[in-house]
């Protein structure tokens, strides 16, 4: 820890607490400058599988013509929520920097955001007529049951959602300026934005074989 | 290598051809009767032991995944009037001699299940430990893969043995970013490592991600 210098920081408004002051490379607090990073997801299940059900004997030719030879695969993913962090813009602790504030006795990234859960499906079916020329075609959907994945936005050093935003000397008690006081958004723990709905994909694939190869 | 009554034999033959190209990997047994065979591009092979005095043996079709180990024990017997040839015991797979903790994502998995957005780096959220980083997602994207909470960049790809970052971005390169394209057609299969990979891997915090393109018709 050379090079770092410990200090205290008493806020002069008495009302950010002294939480976090990252000031180049002088640390306030590390008690609370530990925790989770934002892709620090605890809990993820995902199964895959795939499979051809050929439920009808070739004799049938009807209905295994229509039926058999298709291929289902999918993919179910369930997670639980993203760290996130009680950002406050507005610099409450005065250290010049804007944008690495916290609301008081929250640490880094303390609290959770939603789950997520998707379930993506694919069917297919290869198409054989026994000449050069092989026809594939599938419909993939994913996020099949539209579930609402709520996303809390967050930038690229992991601030964007605000908890609070400290405003100075912009209000008059009296003949003189207020000091400052905080500001709380609607916005906060609330999801602006979310992941993909149900999306459809249609795809086909034409293969040309080797005619050489076809001979042998 | 072992004969009939298990004693190891030295300095026998051992070819090993793949299947899909025919090229041909030979090695000898030690004096401990071992063999080894180095950094065999993965693929579906067919091994034969032969050592003088012994009827050769081949062994059934072997698929090295890459990154994997597949453990063949030959037990030669001594050479009759008659040329036989027998066929070893199945191949043990598995990572029995690693500590890394890793996941294949096999040409099936890659061939079959849905994708959105063609991008094979996507189905690395299939392994254990993967999750998306949420920063820096864009309209075709919902981050890079990151790996064990560290951040998406500090995945490390490999192709065929060789770099595939982006030397700006980190990612893969050809994940999303122009002018790079990598389609998935290309992928024969891939390997996700986490921390504590083998010595043979590196320069990355979170996962290395080993990918092998196909080969010859596949």
């Amino acid at each position: 820890m050379s090079g770092m210098e410990m200090r205290s920081t008493i806020c002069a408004t008495g009302c950010a607490g002294g939480n976090v002051a990252v000031d180049g490379s002088k640390f306030v607090l590390y008690k609370s400058e530990r925790g989770p990073s934002v892709t620090d997801q605890r809990q993820r299940l995902t199964i895959s599988g795939s499979e051809q059900l050929n439920p009808f004997a070739p004799e049938q030719k009807r209905l295994g013509a229509i039926i058999n030879h298709w291929k289902i695969s999918g993919i179910m993913t369930y997670g639980r929520g993203w760290p996130a962090n009680a950002t406050v813009s507005g610099d409450p602790n005065q250290d010049g920097n804007t944008s690495n504030d916290r609301l008081s006795k929250y640490g880094r990234n303390a609290l959770l955001g939603p789950d997520y859960a998707s379930t993506d499906l694919r069917m297919g079916r290869r198409v054989d007529r026994g000449g050069r020329i092989h026809l594939e075609f599938a419909g993939e959907s994913f996020n099949v049951f539209n579930r609402d994945n709520k996303k809390y936005g967050i930038a690229d050093c992991g601030f964007y959602n605000s908890a609070g935003r400290f405003v100075k000397y912009s209000q008059r008690a009296g003949g003189s300026h207020y000091p400052a006081y905080y500001q709380q958004p609607t916005s906060f723990m609330k999801a602006m934005s979310s992941f993909a709905p149900r999306q459809m994909q249609f795809s086909m694939r034409l293969s040309f074989l080797n005619r050489m190869k076809n001979l042998s | 290598m072992l004969d009939a009554q298990g004693a190891s034999i030295t300095n026998a033959d051992i070819v090993a051809i793949r299947a899909e190209t025919g090229i041909r990997n030979h090695s000898a047994t030690d004096s401990a009767g071992r063999f080894v065979m180095d950094l065999l591009p993965p693929g579906v092979y067919s091994a034969r032991a032969e050592a003088e005095g012994m009827s050769p043996q081949i062994s059934p079709p072997i698929t090295v995944d890459v990154g994997a180990i597949a453990q063949l024990t030959f037990k030669l017997r001594v050479a009759g009037p008659k040329e036989t040839i027998t066929v070893s015991d199945e191949p043990r797979l598995g990572q029995t001699d690693s500590s890394a903790v890793s996941a294949l994502v096999d040409q099936r998995a890659i061939k079959d299940l849905p994708l959105n957005g063609r991008r094979f780096t996507d189905l690395l959220l299939l392994a254990p430990g993967v999750t998306q980083d949420r920063r820096g997602p864009t309209s075709g994207s919902n981050g890079d893969p990151s790996y064990g909470g560290m951040r998406g960049y500090n995945t490390s790809f490999l192709v065929d043995g060789g770099d595939n970052n982006n030397g700006f971005f980190a990612q893969a390169t050809g994940r999303y970013r122009a002018p790079f394209q990598f389609s998935n057609e290309v992928v024969q299969e891939f390997r996700v490592q986490s921390s504590g990979y083998g010595a043979e891997s590196g320069q990355a915090g979170g996962a290395v991600v080993n990918v092998v393109t196909k080969v010859g018709d596949q």
